[in-house]
């Protein structure tokens, strides 16, 4: 289950011949058993797989990484249409399709190499533990809506796949160094080989120094970082039909911290500025069979752990997860997909602002799926249903079906539609936390004592079901234009609503309130809307990319709920959402890329409470952009400057324990060696 | 470094070793003019192959290729390439399948419905797969060092 996606931006580097250490046609003098050893690319054949997918999907290629200049995957992430990124502070950032963006965003899977980042802590991604090294990314796959049937756990509202290169694709060595203007810099050295005739390796390393964010006058936000990571990666393939990969990494990270802790006293909150350190490691291993009848099967083996003792939400993690597919075909009609996996996850929550008890959890989960695409009118009908099951300590057995249709009636021109069911699992935050927000200076209805607002999780939050309707067209004119619009509409039943509780007075001196609020699953709401892509060669050596999404919400309190209307879920969406990626070759190989990515006011239909003076973020759009100048056939030197306009700019709001800030402008300098 | 190479490079690379390995049953006493290789269905991968083809020689004589659009120029073909802008069932197989020409195509299923070489990607590499019937029933034969390296299918 992978597509690919109109490969036009590809075609710029190759037809125009400016990709550098390209050989030239050597194929047509090649034996056959050379020719069955070669990696074949195919624009045609990637824009027509992609095409036909029932699914909103988008790939972020190889080649797009490198000319976007961006050197981080969340940056990377900007590229494709419908995701909400925004970088709230130094390390922190929110990233959703859909809708239900925040810090504490969850629901969203995202994937490295098969691997689940999530977190079950909250359902959302520690995106600073994940500095992957951008050359090495093969593709990242970005499917808004639920997942299709066999995505794993909390693929409610997007996929994100990053996949990296097979190391049989990164014989050779590659150095990357960038240093930028406010002492910010990475380098990464990577070195990759063939042990001997069907094992191949590579081995990487890379440091980064990142600069904070800076609170609105300019001044330094405490939230600088630095992380190094290294890992090493082995494909072998003992026969044609058998292929093993084995994937390690480990990576630690300094990080500054300015977190905002409520007080009980005036002035009832304090800034704390914090050090702390991280550490991640992770190992996979995968075996792919391919029968002699052309089954294909895959078992899939991880190791993950990490600690992150941050000051809010502290955690240090354990999983164990072990997975199994099989694909097969049919009599030339049916494509059978069916597998399952189990997973471990064990975590201890540590001494952060956020309390979870019990704070020493392992949780279970199991899933298990099966699909039947069909093939029919002679491949001008695609059919495919099937359903996933789930089963977690938290909540009973979670069936989510799928049912998709794709047609193509003439060539060219590929409409889809698809209903699925998917469920959000209630994760740690959902039922055994305790977070004291805020407090509230004493007010005449308080008789002047400072209130505490303390939000606790209840075992009464059940799995949020969701469905999703969704419709698609895409089409492509002439090889030089491909357009591809969806819709959909999206109801969610059981969202994260909060009982507030009477306030009891705590005999302390001085004396205060504590008004609790429960976690409950009060709301239903509803979110649609519209994703627009379109990629234009408008010139040979000129492609441009434009998106645009748009997406609203609403809420309402479920019948019968005692319950405030106020939401305990993160939900916040921009309404307009858009980008503009300009590319263009130079001659003699220069490349000069530029993106602009804007967002209008962001809005939420309900909101946490304690949020008082919350001010929504409003618009801000950033222009990217990138030159790359080739120097010798082996190196590389780019310029690269993102958010160009503003000195600073705010993307988004904490909405709490955190200081607001504005990300900076950077300019910096990368040299990439081959050798 | 496992090199990536366009796909239609591939597919011409394929062709013209299957016309090293294949036989062709003998014809009129006059010697032909040029190996003929036809491409219907892909005008894109039929322009590329003739700039990439241009120049070689197979079996003696010049390659030519050419994007027949009338289906009975097909007979005159060695070797015929369906490409993928057509659908399964106008594929005129039946009417070539007695006749000494090569098809080959990467349609999905070519082989089972009589084509005589389909060309697939496992993964990202090329392989193929060879219905020996189609084969005899057109005449033609294949070296059985080509045979080794195919794919069951």
């Amino acid at each position: 289950m992978s597509a690919r996606i109109p490969y036009l931006l590809a075609a710029v580097g190759t037809a125009a011949g400016l990709c550098l250490g390209q050989k030239p046609g050597d194929e047509l003098d090649m034996s056959v058993k050379e020719l069955m050893q070669i990696e074949v690319s195919s624009v045609a054949r990637k824009q027509q797989t992609l095409a036909r997918s029932a699914a909103a999907v988008y790939v972020i290629t190889r080649e797009e990484i490198r000319r976007s200049g961006y050197g981080t995957v969340p940056d990377v992430l900007r590229l494709a249409p419908g995701l909400h990124v925004a970088q709230v502070g130094g390390h922190t950032w929110a990233i959703a399709a859909r809708g239900f963006n925040g810090t504490f965003a969850n629901k969203m899977l995202v994937l490295v190499d098969g691997r689940s980042i999530y977190t079950p802590h909250f359902g959302g991604v520690y995106w600073e533990l994940h500095d992957l090294m951008v050359e090495d990314i093969e593709r990242i796959e970005v499917i808004r809506g639920p997942g299709a049937t066999m995505w794993g756990a909390n693929a409610v509202n997007g996929v994100i796949n990053i996949i990296t290169r097979s190391s049989r694709s990164t014989e050779g060595g590659l150095a990357v160094v960038a240093a930028g203007n406010a002492g910010e810099g990475s380098s990464a050295l990577r070195f990759g080989g063939r042990l001997s005739e069907n094992v191949w390796f590579r081995v990487y390393t890379k440091l980064s120094k990142h600069r904070s964010a800076v609170v609105g006058d300019g001044r330094d936000a405490g939230d600088a970082w630095r992380d190094g990571r290294g890992g090493l990666r082995f494909d072998w393939e003992p026969s044609s039909r058998n292929a093993v990969t084995i994937i390690a990494d480990a990576t630690r990270g300094q990080f500054r911290e300015t977190a905002v802790l409520p007080l009980v006293q005036a002035p009832f909150s304090r800034e704390v500025g914090s050090r702390y350190g991280t550490s991640a490691e992770d190992l996979l291993v995968r075996w792919r069979h391919t029968h002699r009848n052309g089954t294909e099967t895959q078992v899939q083996f991880y190791f993950d752990s990490y600690d992150r003792p941050h000051p809010v939400f502290s955690e240090r993690r354990h999983t164990v997860d072990a997975e199994f597919q099989s694909r097969s075909r049919l009599g030339g009609i049916h494509e059978i997909t069916w597998g399952g996996g189990y997973r471990f996850s064990r975590d201890v929550a540590g001494a952060g602002h956020i309390n979870v008890m019990p704070n020493i959890l392992g949780l279970d989960l199991f899933t298990a799926f099966a699909q039947d695409e069909v093939q029919l009118a002679d491949g001008m009908v695609l059919l495919a249903a099937g359903a996933k099951v789930q089963r977690s300590d938290f909540a009973a057995v979670a069936v989510q079906p799928s049912a998709r249709i794709l047609v193509e009636p003439f060539r060219r021109h590929v409409f889809w539609g698809a209903v699925s069911r998917a469920v959000r699992l209630p994760s740690r935050l959902d039922w055994d936390s305790s977070i004291w927000m805020t407090t509230v200076p004493g007010t005449p209805q308080t008789r002047g004592l400072p209130m505490r607002i303390v939000l606790a999780g209840s075992d009464r939050n059940v799995a949020q079901p969701m469905i999703a309707y969704e419709a698609g067209y895409r089409t492509q004119i002439s090889g030089r234009a491909a357009i591809d619009v969806t819709a959909f509409r999206h109801h969610y039943q059981r969202l994260r609503s909060l009982e507030l509780g009477e306030p009891a007075l705590q005999m302390a001196l001085p004396p205060y309130l504590t008004m609790p609020a429960t976690f409950a699953d009060g709301l239903h709401g509803s979110s649609w809307g519209a994703e627009v892509l379109a990629v234009v060669k408008l010139l040979p050596r000129w492609n441009l990319i434009a998106t645009y999404t748009e997406t609203r919400a609403t809420y309402s309190l479920r019948p019968g709920i005692v319950s405030s209307a106020l939401s305990g879920e993160p939900a916040f969406q921009p309404q307009h959402l858009g980008s503009l990626r300009s590319q263009f070759d130079l001659p003699r190989g220069i490349q000069f890329d530029a993106t602009w990515y804007g967002t209008g006011a962001v809005k939420s239909p309900a909101t946490l409470p304690g949020l008082i003076g919350y001010k929504y973020p409003v618009a801000w759009s950033r222009l990217d952009v990138r030159g790359m100048l080739p120097i010798r056939r082996d190196l590389k030197l780019s310029v690269r400057s993102g958010g160009i306009l503003d000195p600073h700019r705010e993307e988004f709001r904490p909405e709490i324990f955190m200081i607001p800030t504005e990300v900076r402008r950077t300019v910096d300098i990368a040299l990439e060696w081959r050798f | 470094m496992v090199p990536e190479a366009d796909e239609t490079r591939v597919v011409l690379g394929f062709l013209l070793n299957f016309a090293k390995f294949t036989e062709w049953p003998q014809q009129s006493a006059a010697a032909p003019a040029e190996f003929r290789i036809c491409v219907v269905g892909d005008d894109n991968a039929a322009d590329a192959m003739r700039r990439l083809a241009s120049g070689r020689t197979l079996q003696g004589a010049p390659v030519a290729v050419t994007k027949p659009k009338v289906h009975e120029e097909l007979r005159h073909c060695r070797i015929v390439f369906f490409g993928s802008d057509l659908r399964r069932r106008t594929l005129p197989l039946t009417a070539l399948r007695q006749s000494p020409v090569l098809t080959v195509s990467m349609v999905r299923a070519f082989a089972a419905q009589g084509g005589m070489i389909e060309l697939f990607l496992h993964d990202t590499r090329m392989r193929f797969a060879v219905n020996r019937k189609a084969l005899e029933a057109g005449g033609l034969r294949v070296s059985p060092e080509l045979l080794e390296l195919a794919s069951p299918r």
